[in-house]
């Protein structure tokens, strides 16, 4: 049976063996998740998105993409005033951010933790063994906030 | 009771970082993302990530989405996309013996069909469910609550008369049929 009963009870009482597994109270665990949940919207609102515009795992060429998959990723964001350019594999994370100026950048995963990136040139930004995992880059200067799109490494 | 917007007041509000927007469909969203994740029978901490991931991805694209009545399905969809892309990265380094193991587990009556026309059914009503207006989404939420809920309580919390929940359930298990989910279900 693929379509919806037409009697109220039976319905409901698909509706509520549907239910049954994920409508149970929340364990302790489950709560900590849905407040991190809620806390995103809140950090969300304090920096400008800059947009994914290259990722070399699905906009490359096959061999490349290959490549990608073994290890050398790169990816391409940009803002308004800004492109930053990531190049990641599980032993570096190498970001540039263009134009040049003085600016801190950091790496924040889902789970809330902060890692700063090491500056080794003007515009250039490093981070010895990147965690994997759902991250993103945020970037900081007395002109702009600026935050990537959330990426899993 | 206070907040009683609807689908699309609550993305447009979440859009624009209203934290009582946000944190009433985290809330609403919650039961689908489970169960979606929860289908897929990742590892624990995987099932987290997974979950985690929707989050982060709706807050992304939040100020993206022009039908909002079509939020459920990219949760479900957004939801299963990112749990097959942990399972691919789990099963490159899976030895071939687990795998074997975790089809033996269905038993010989297993029949994929089926469980596929259940698992779209489900995830139907559970859609459909997210969808409806506030106030049917919270009846129906509370009298599926296990265990019951009296109809003394849920009057109560609902601030209606005890005599009217048999009417609005009614109407709230017809609005369920309607939904845009329900819908595709049929049309399927």
């Amino acid at each position: 049976m693929t379509t919806p009963p037409h009697d109220d009870d039976e319905l409901f009482a698909a509706l509520k063996m549907a239910a049954a597994s994920v409508l149970g109270p929340p364990s302790e665990h489950e709560v900590q998740l849905a407040q991190r949940a809620r806390d995103l919207v809140a950090a969300a609102g304090v920096y400008d998105p800059a947009e994914l515009e290259y990722d070399s795992l699905v906009h490359a060429a096959p061999a490349v993409r290959a490549a990608a998959v073994r290890g050398a990723r790169e990816l391409v964001f940009h803002a308004e005033d800004i492109t930053v350019h990531v190049e990641v594999t599980p032993e570096l994370l190498r970001c540039r951010v263009e134009p040049v100026e003085r600016a801190t950048v950091s790496l924040s995963t889902a789970g809330g933790a902060h890692q700063e990136l090491s500056a080794v040139g003007g515009s250039v930004f490093e981070l010895l063994d990147p965690p994997a995992g759902m991250v993103r880059l945020e970037i900081q200067s007395a002109e702009m906030q600026v935050a990537t799109r959330w990426i899993r490494l | 009771m206070g907040d009683d917007r609807g689908l699309a007041e609550l993305v447009a509000g979440a859009a624009l970082g209203d934290q009582s927007a946000w944190d009433r469909l985290v809330d609403r969203f919650i039961p689908l993302v489970r169960h979606v994740v929860q289908s897929f029978r990742l590892a624990p901490q995987d099932a987290d990530d997974a979950c985690q991931s929707v989050w982060l991805r709706l807050v992304d694209h939040i100020g993206d989405i022009r039908e909002p009545l079509a939020l459920p399905g990219w949760i479900s969809t957004t939801a299963r996309n990112e749990c097959l892309t942990l399972l691919r990265s789990t099963r490159r380094s899976t030895p071939i013996g687990d795998a074997i193991d975790s089809v033996a587990e269905f038993g010989v009556d297993y029949d994929p069909t089926e469980q596929l026309h259940r698992e779209e059914r489900t995830q139907a009503l559970l859609e459909g469910l997210a969808e409806l207006p506030r106030r049917h989404h919270e009846l129906l939420v509370l009298l599926l609550t296990d265990p019951p809920v009296s109809y003394d309580e849920i009057a109560h919390r609902l601030g209606m008369a005890k005599g009217s929940i048999g009417p609005s359930r009614a109407r709230a298990l017809q609005r369920l049929r309607e939904t845009r989910s329900m819908a595709a279900l049929i049309d399927r």
